[in-house]
This record gives C-alpha cells, sequence and structure tokens, in this order.
C-alpha cells in the first residue's frame, strides 16, 4: 500500500512538469500557430545556463534568476524568427525551422557545457533542503514545491485566461483568427504576448526542473518536447485541460511501471498507453474534432 | 469645402484585384453623416469586397479611401477599427465557442471606457442577449446570433457600421426583425449604416441611398426612392 502510494506521490511531481510544458506548448499552438519544436530544448539550455553560473559565482540566487531569464528569453526571442514564416502560412516550413532550433540547442549543450556529459546540482538546490520520510514514503521539499508552484501557475494561467481582457482576446485568437483580426485585435502584438506567457512558464519549469531531478543531460531537452508532445496529443491537441490532465497521467503510468516492472520500462509503457489511446480516440482525451 | 465635412466615408475610384481576378474598378462612393447607405447587387458583384476594404481587409490596388476626413487607404486593421469603423462580416462572425458576454466585450477592445454601461444599454435593447450571457454563442440561433453581431458592434460605440449581407441565411419573419432593429438603429440612436444586401427590397427601403454594384462597378446609383422607381433595378432586383 505504501509502495503505491510513493509511486504516486512521485507520479504527481513528474506529472506536474509534464503539464507545465505541455500547456506551454499548447499555448503557443493554439495562439501562434506553432508546434514548438525547440520547447523542451529551451528549458533544459537554461538549466545548463544555471549551472554555469554557480560555478562561475557560487550563487544560487543569481544562478536561478539566470535559468528564469534565459528560458523566458530564448521562447520570445523565436517570435520574431518564426513570424514571417507563420504569417505566409508556411506550416512546414515553420515546424522546420523549430525542429533545426532544437536541433542547434541540444548541439550547444553538447559542446559548450560540461564537455557534454550530464550536469548536477549541489544538494543546496537539489531537493529543496529538507525531506519528509515515512517507511518506504520520502516527500522532499522539491516535491512540494514542484506540485504548489504547478497548481498555483495553472490558476493564474486560468485566471489570466478566463478573467482577463487580454486573455480572453488571446482565447478568441485561439478559436477564430479570422474573427479576431476583423475586431481589430492587433494580431502580432498578441501573438508576441503568447510567446512571452509561454517563456514564463518555461522559466517556472526549468526551475522546478532543477529542484525536483536536480540533474540535467544534453538529450533531456528533446525528451521533455517529445513527453510534451505526446502528452498534447493524449489530451486533446490544442487543448488546455487536456494537457493538464494529459501530463498527470503520463507521470503517473511512467511512476507505476518504474515502481511495479523490472528494466527500463518506463517510457515504452508510456508511450505505447498513448498510441493506444490515439488509436480509439484519435482527437485525443479531452480533444473534439473541429467541424467546418 | 464644407460639403466635405459632412462626408463620413468617401471612396475615390477604388480598385481591387485579387491575383488575376478583377473585383472593383474604379468604384467611388460616398456616406454622409446620418445616412443610411446600401449597396445592393448579385453575389459577387464586388459589394463585400468593398466592405472589406475599408475595413482594411483586403488590400487596394489603387484609388483612396478617407473617413472622417483622414485617408485610411493601407491603413492596418486593428488602427481603423480604433477609429470608430466596425464590420459586422457575413455569416455573422461570432467566436461561437465563447459565451453571449463574452462576444459583446471582444467588440469593446478598442473602447474601453463604458463597458458596463454599454453592455446594460445591449442587454436592454436586445433581452435575449442579456437572458443567455453566460451560454456558448454557438447555441444561440441564426436570428440570435445576428443581435449578438450587432449588440457586438454597437460595445465599439462605432461612427460607421458596415454590414455584409445581415440577412443570409435568415428566415423571413426573423428578416423583418432584424430590419426592424436596424432602423431602429438609424432612426432613434442616429448611427451610420453602410449595408450590403442582395436583398435589394429591404435594404432599399430603409436606406437613404444606394448603388447598384454589378461585376465591380456601380452601374446606377441615386436615393432610394429614386432606385425604387427605376425601372432596370425593379426588373433585376426588386421582382418586377
Amino acid at each position: 500500500m505504501e509502495a503505491l502510494l510513493a509511486i504516486i506521490e512521485a507520479g504527481i511531481v513528474s506529472g506536474s512538469i509534464y503539464s507545465l510544458i505541455a500547456v506551454g506548448m499548447t499555448l503557443l499552438l493554439v495562439v501562434a500557430d506553432v508546434i514548438q519544436f525547440a520547447y523542451g530544448q529551451a528549458v533544459v539550455i537554461s538549466i545548463f545556463f544555471c549551472w554555469l553560473t554557480l560555478h562561475l559565482t557560487n550563487s544560487v540566487v543569481l544562478s536561478f534568476f539566470v535559468a528564469a531569464v534565459v528560458s523566458t528569453v530564448l521562447q520570445f526571442v523565436l517570435e520574431p524568427l518564426l513570424r514571417t514564416l507563420r504569417e505566409r502560412k508556411l506550416v512546414l516550413e515553420t515546424l522546420i525551422l523549430t525542429i533545426a532550433v532544437g536541433m542547434i540547442l541540444t548541439e550547444a549543450m553538447c559542446q559548450y557545457f560540461n564537455a557534454g556529459m550530464p550536469i548536477a546540482f549541489p544538494d543546496s538546490m537539489a531537493g529543496g533542503g529538507w525531506a519528509l520520510s515515512f517507511r518506504l514514503i520520502r516527500i522532499t521539499a522539491a516535491d512540494l514545491y514542484v506540485v504548489v508552484a504547478t497548481v498555483a501557475s495553472l490558476a493564474v494561467l486560468a485566471f489570466f485566461l478566463f478573467k482577463t481582457r487580454q486573455g480572453k482576446t488571446l482565447r478568441a485568437m485561439a478559436y477564430n483568427i479570422q474573427v479576431s483580426r476583423l475586431l481589430g485585435i492587433p494580431i502580432r502584438k498578441c501573438t508576441t504576448l503568447s510567446f512571452v506567457v509561454a517563456g514564463f512558464l518555461s522559466a517556472l519549469t526549468a526551475i522546478l526542473l532543477i529542484l525536483a531531478l536536480g540533474a540535467a543531460s544534453p538529450v533531456l531537452g528533446e525528451n521533455l518536447t517529445f513527453k510534451g508532445l505526446a502528452v498534447m496529443m493524449l489530451g486533446g491537441m490544442g487543448n488546455l485541460k487536456g494537457a493538464v490532465l494529459g501530463g498527470f497521467i503520463l507521470g503517473l503510468i511512467e511512476a507505476l511501471v518504474r515502481g511495479y516492472l523490472i528494466g527500463d520500462w518506463a517510457d515504452a509503457v508510456g508511450m505505447g498507453v498513448i498510441m493506444f489511446v490515439i488509436t480509439l480516440k484519435p482527437a485525443g482525451l479531452l480533444g473534439q474534432v473541429k467541424q467546418g | 469645402m464644407e460639403q466635405n465635412e459632412l462626408l463620413l466615408l468617401e471612396i475615390k475610384d477604388l480598385s481591387v484585384s485579387y491575383g488575376s481576378i478583377v473585383a472593383l474598378r474604379e468604384v467611388s462612393l460616398s456616406v454622409k453623416k446620418g445616412e443610411v447607405v446600401a449597396l445592393v447587387g448579385a453575389n459577387g458583384a464586388g459589394k463585400s469586397t468593398m466592405l472589406k476594404t475599408v475595413l482594411g481587409l483586403q488590400r487596394a490596388t489603387s484609388g483612396s479611401i478617407f473617413f472622417m476626413g483622414q485617408e485610411i487607404t493601407r491603413v492596418a486593421v486593428d488602427r481603423i477599427v480604433s477609429s470608430g469603423i466596425v464590420l459586422i462580416p457575413e455569416g455573422r462572425g461570432i467566436v461561437m465557442e465563447m459565451s453571449v458576454i463574452e462576444n459583446l466585450e471582444l467588440g469593446s477592445y478598442h473602447r474601453r471606457e463604458g463597458v458596463q454601461r454599454r453592455l446594460e444599454e445591449v442587454f436592454h435593447q436586445f433581452p435575449i442577449l442579456g437572458e443567455r450571457r453566460e451560454q456558448r454563442a454557438g447555441s444561440l440561433s441564426g436570428g440570435e446570433q445576428q443581435m449578438l453581431a450587432i449588440g457586438r458592434a454597437l460595445m465599439g460605440d462605432p461612427n460607421l457600421i458596415m454590414m455584409d449581407e445581415p440577412s443570409l441565411g435568415l428566415a423571413p419573419i426573423i428578416i423583418n426583425h432584424l430590419y426592424e432593429i436596424i432602423t431602429k438603429l438609424k432612426d432613434e440612436q442616429h448611427n451610420n449604416i453602410l449595408l450590403a444586401e442582395q436583398n435589394a427590397t429591404k435594404a432599399l427601403r430603409i436606406a437613404d441611398r444606394g448603388y447598384v454594384f454589378e461585376k465591380g462597378r456601380i452601374v446606377i446609383q441615386g436615393t432610394n426612392q429614386e432606385l425604387i422607381e427605376n425601372d432596370m433595378v425593379r426588373q433585376a432586383y426588386l421582382g418586377g
């Protein structure tokens, strides 16, 4: 019984991270019409910059600050890069560009930080400082921070999207860009805003990853992007609630597999389950096929 | 010239092409303050293109458009809307997934003062919208969506309301109700309206002046009385 609780706890923590990533990517998809194949890499390279800052300055606060800033700026800087292609509705080209950026970022992590080896953070940053243990169940401070921060930021995002004028404008753009243009909504400015919001989510994700994992490797970026996409498909492409639901489901599945199966089956089973669901319901769990 | 000050909208020799297709050929028309002007003509005659070009959704190939004395010919859509022109497009252009009240709020994007007051005014004028304010706009009937579209246009406190085929897809009873509303907008609220309609009978009855479009050109223009009495117009557009 406790083993199950410990597993569920782990699943909720990793599910939180997956949710944040999927929500950030979904936002960019519905408002800017972009599948950001470099999303996870942008998050992880900022973790690498954090590690570098720590080694250069020994300041934990400054390092976290650098992680946040690099992450936000990277997401935001990609907007003008993609703008010309997007406005000409060159979907394939936009896709290729984001894949290319992702590869460049991964390569940069391999070449310029720690000779391509995984990095690790000291205990003062990883784990958050303290932990509660009760037999098999171990809750670290980081676990708590991750879950609380995720819930809080999702609540803030929901408030922004449903209760503020700017947020409602972004939703209108996601539903019907033609009508939005006709109403005189400044499409370019609002698209930039969505990249900025994705940037903030990215920054939060980077910091939470440092706390939760305490380590990173160059391939983690691609891994996260890929899982983010899989979660989006599971929940329904373009569906924010679906992204959150899907993120937690994947987190729980992976935790269950890690807990009960010997061998490294977590990723495979996770993806397998998602494939299975998509086959039965291509639109995803909460997705609806758009009419017309 | 004093005449120019009364001209709300002035269009001079406007031409618009979509690639090799010429949609408008050197069209000139005007809307004076306090007027309702009707654009009539068959489907594809260029009325829609006219309205879209005024709003900035379509780029003019040549010619010029003046609104309240300022040239708006190649100005961006958001600036044109914020200067007080709204378009109710063909098919209403409602965001189906958002609620009635959210749709109305979108109309006030460029007019942020007095939103609550204008909402109350719209709900007073269209009680059904007030009753259904939290409902998904997609659940409204065609006629109700048309009222929502008009309400949204009013939320922008516009100087000029342009309507593209408002009666399209509506049952005759609803169309009658719609035109009662448009008449009220004209008589009680003194809105300036530029109306593109295939239903020439309805449009010419409430308009002050009209222009008849054929194949991208204006073939006849005049007061509504002149047009109604014109034999050619009667035969082609008013059922003889």
